[in-house]
């Protein structure tokens, strides 16, 4: 007989595993039991489970914090990965827009000659131009 | 292999539909059609009776709560297995300790069986060891091989899962599956030398 052909041989019968009905049985049902209680576990609606998470956040603030820190590690990487145009303070310096004044009703300016002489002539001796109503002593 | 030549009443595919809907007794018929097979891969895997039946327990209602997201491109059956497998070589990781089945309790199974006797019988070297030894070197043999060799000498060798049907559920090609068993048999070989 070959070696290889009697080491087969030889696992074949250590890997047969008698079974006890019985005990198969109950395994079967301990199995189903807890099946069931998965189950409903599952169906439990969302506000029972939701209030049950958030007890167990009060009474473990150490998850809380957890979290918290996750949130902020995510926001911080978010913000290392984003392009350098996004990262950019965007500030308007136009201001406020302005509405347009409405002219009308307005009197217009009556349209003056171009030698109109809207000054007095300087009367200083070194050729300073002088308000018209400026006294030279 | 031989309870799956039997034609089922309804398909499994059919069975796992129904139980996807939340119908547990359509996956409490699944329980007891692949109960005894996942039950003896995990004895062979873990040579325990205690943490075959725990992790036999925890293989179903894991395949209970991944059931939803079950796509059924693979069949149920091979599903599960790669369930067992993975849980077994997890469980087995963790133990770190060697735990192997009772000596005496083996001897008690294993001389009620005509075969081991036709085989000792034959004129092999086997006739002249103790069976409590051969039992106890085979079964530190295997203890000693890794877990993906391990996986496929239990699923081949003692299960007797062809392999086109271990590489499904293990992941790998056929050709992987054929070249681990061969490794893992000639180590064993070479770990019974005096034997066999």
């Amino acid at each position: 007989m070959q070696r290889e052909e009697l080491l087969v041989q030889l696992l074949r019968e250590q890997g047969r595993v008698p079974l006890d009905e019985q005990q198969m049985r109950l395994q079967r049902a301990a199995i189903m039991r807890q099946v069931r209680a998965v189950q409903a576990e599952r169906s439990a609606s969302w506000a029972v489970r939701l209030r049950e998470r958030l007890g167990a956040w009060v009474a473990e603030p150490k998850y809380g914090l957890a979290l918290l820190f996750l949130v902020l590690a995510l926001v911080q990487l978010s913000g290392r990965h984003a392009p350098e145009s996004e990262q950019a303070v965007y500030v308007d310096v136009r201001g406020p827009a302005v509405e347009p004044i409405e002219d009308e009703g307005l009197d217009a300016y009556p349209d003056l000659p171009e030698n109109l002489r809207l000054f007095t002539p300087p009367t200083g001796g070194d050729g300073t131009v002088m308000p018209a109503e400026f006294e030279f002593k | 292999m031989a309870e799956e030549d039997q034609e089922p009443e309804i398909e499994d595919q059919e069975l796992v539909r129904l139980a996807q809907e939340g119908d547990t007794a359509a996956f409490s018929e699944l329980v007891d059609r692949y109960h005894s097979r996942i039950y003896t891969l995990t004895f062979q895997m873990t040579s325990s009776r205690e943490d075959a039946e725990d992790l036999t327990q925890e293989i179903f209602v894991k395949a209970f709560e991944a059931l939803p997201r079950f796509k059924g491109r693979s069949s149920f059956y091979t599903w599960l297995y790669r369930i067992g497998i993975n849980k077994t070589i997890n469980y087995r990781k963790k133990r770190n300790r060697n735990r192997p089945v009772s000596l005496d309790a083996m001897e008690q199974e294993v001389t009620s069986e005509e075969n081991y006797h036709s085989l000792s019988s034959k004129g092999s070297p086997l006739r002249n060891v103790s069976l409590g030894e051969l039992q106890k070197k085979l079964n530190e043999a295997m203890e000693g091989l890794s877990e993906k060799h391990r996986t496929v000498v239990v699923m081949h060798d003692m299960q007797g899962i062809p392999h086109d049907e271990i590489a499904k559920v293990v992941g790998v090609s056929v050709g992987t599956v054929r070249s681990r068993l061969f490794y893992a048999r000639r180590q064993l070989q070479t770990e019974l030398g005096d034997y066999v």
